[in-house]
């Protein structure tokens, strides 16, 4: 495999667990460089350009929900889970410790 | 106006301008947390460098752009089948119309070999061009179709219940009928025969009267009626019935249908069908002398009757034998299709 293959595999694997990282985060209302940081602390890095526009669509789905508000003398997009976004998150959760469970037990 | 609007101006004037304002809002915002969190990291104020330093680390206005826009289609995955199934239900009949159009101004055109030579490629650049044409029209339409009416419903196969057991309503489509390939060649052959090694016995009679007081086939008056026209074309229908025959032979031979032998079929119909055009708008098929007859009144009756059989015949054949085409080559493609796809 090229590295150019394995990178679009790691990307593919990436962008599935970026939106359950996201939601995970969010039960608390957080601003996109808050969450940045909040995700790098906890070890996954995510682009700014892959985040925002991640939120945007995960908002226009029904899952999050957002307010501009100022802060500091400027104004700042505030991202947090919706109501559909909360009864959902359990059930990714869930979702996410069968296919790991599952996974895992395939690559021993 | 500083380093940050016209960033920002450049993202924006690709954005839809639905959201444009809006997203604009959000990246102002996200680029001055990016340029307080450096200055504070730095311990120096916001200058030129590194405002061009966050920018340059957060993307080109295109990259930026498009990641909000997401994957963008001329004809998305929605409505791509049907733009497909249109086109290939369409595209054939496109050529098939082509192919008549050539036939017909053959048939009018008495004219030299390179006169016909030149006419071939006229219509082979026009055909192409009523390709393109057709092809881009379906193009256009569906692609406004794709932006105009965002909530069309048009489910595709894959999405609607499906029942197992349909399959079994289903022959497999590559097997030959053997049946109707002989019957076809028996007629073929029996055609090459009559019309090539005995034509004096295509003739007709208009009373059976002489037989029946006599009992003697000598004695009826059988005359011959076709015409010049269409015995000059008995080579080309030999050419044809020949092809058709070797076709049929090779198919009982092999039991199913193959790519290259579906391909060999359109274009036998293919040239059968420019023949039978150049039948129906050539010079009369029938030629009956009304001299030849005590009842010349009623020759001519019986002469336009037998020009009119033929050319409702022949009308109906190149109906018939267009949708059979039409059929033919549908199937050929979505074989090729099955087969890109490894599903055959």
């Amino acid at each position: 495999m090229t590295d150019e293959s394995f990178e679009n595999v790691i990307l593919e694997l990436r962008r599935g667990v970026i939106v359950l990282a996201v939601l995970s985060r969010l039960s608390e209302e957080q601003y996109g460089y808050s969450l940045i940081n909040d995700l790098k602390q906890h070890g996954l890095e995510i682009d700014q350009g892959t985040l925002y526009p991640l939120m945007r669509r995960l908002e226009s789905q029904g899952l999050l929900q957002s307010s501009w508000r100022i802060e500091a003398d400027r104004p700042r997009r505030y991202y947090q889970l919706s109501d559909e976004g909360r009864l959902l998150l359990p059930r990714l959760k869930e979702e996410w410790t069968s296919i790991t469970s599952t996974l895992n037990h395939m690559l021993k | 106006m500083n380093h940050v609007d016209i960033y920002i101006s450049e993202i924006g004037r690709r954005l839809p301008a639905k959201n444009r304002k809006d997203i604009e809002a959000e990246i102002r915002s996200v680029l001055q947390d990016n340029l307080d969190e450096r200055s504070k990291q730095t311990g120096k104020p916001v200058d030129d460098e590194m405002i061009l330093e966050v920018l340059q680390q957060y993307g080109s206005p295109e990259a930026v752009a498009a990641s909000y826009q997401g994957e963008r289609y001329l004809i998305g995955p929605r409505l791509y089948p049907t733009f497909e199934k249109v086109l290939f239900a369409i595209l054939p009949v496109t050529i098939i119309l082509a192919l008549v159009g050539l036939g017909i101004s053959l048939s009018f055109t008495h004219s030299t070999a390179r006169d016909l030579i030149a006419l071939s490629f006229q219509t082979f650049w026009s055909m192409v061009g009523s390709v393109a044409t057709t092809i881009g029209a379906l193009v256009l339409i569906f692609s406004i179709l794709e932006r105009t009416v965002p909530d069309l419903q048009i489910k595709s196969k894959e999405k609607k219940a499906w029942d197992a057991h349909s399959l079994l309503k289903i022959s497999p489509p590559d097997l030959i009928k053997p049946a109707g390939l002989m019957v076809e060649i028996f007629f073929n052959g029996l055609a090459i025969l009559i019309f090539n090694f005995f034509p004096q016995f295509v003739r007709f009679t208009p009373s059976m009267n002489a037989l029946l007081e006599t009992g003697n086939w000598q004695n009826i008056n059988f005359i011959p009626f076709l015409s010049e026209a269409f015995l000059r074309l008995i080579p080309f229908l030999t050419v044809v019935w020949v092809l058709t025959i070797a076709l049929d032979i090779i198919l009982l031979q092999r039991g199913h249908w193959q790519v290259w032998s579906l391909w060999s079929a359109i274009a036998i119909k293919t040239l059968g069908l420019i023949i039978a055009v150049v039948l129906l708008t050539g010079p009369s098929l029938v030629t009956l002398s009304a001299e030849a007859l005590s009842d010349p009144e009623g020759m001519n009756i019986l002469a336009t009757m037998l020009n009119l059989g033929i050319f409702t015949g022949l009308g109906v054949a190149v109906i018939v034998g267009s949708i059979d085409l039409v059929k033919m080559i549908l199937r050929q493609i979505r074989g090729m299709a099955s087969l890109s796809h490894g599903v055959r």
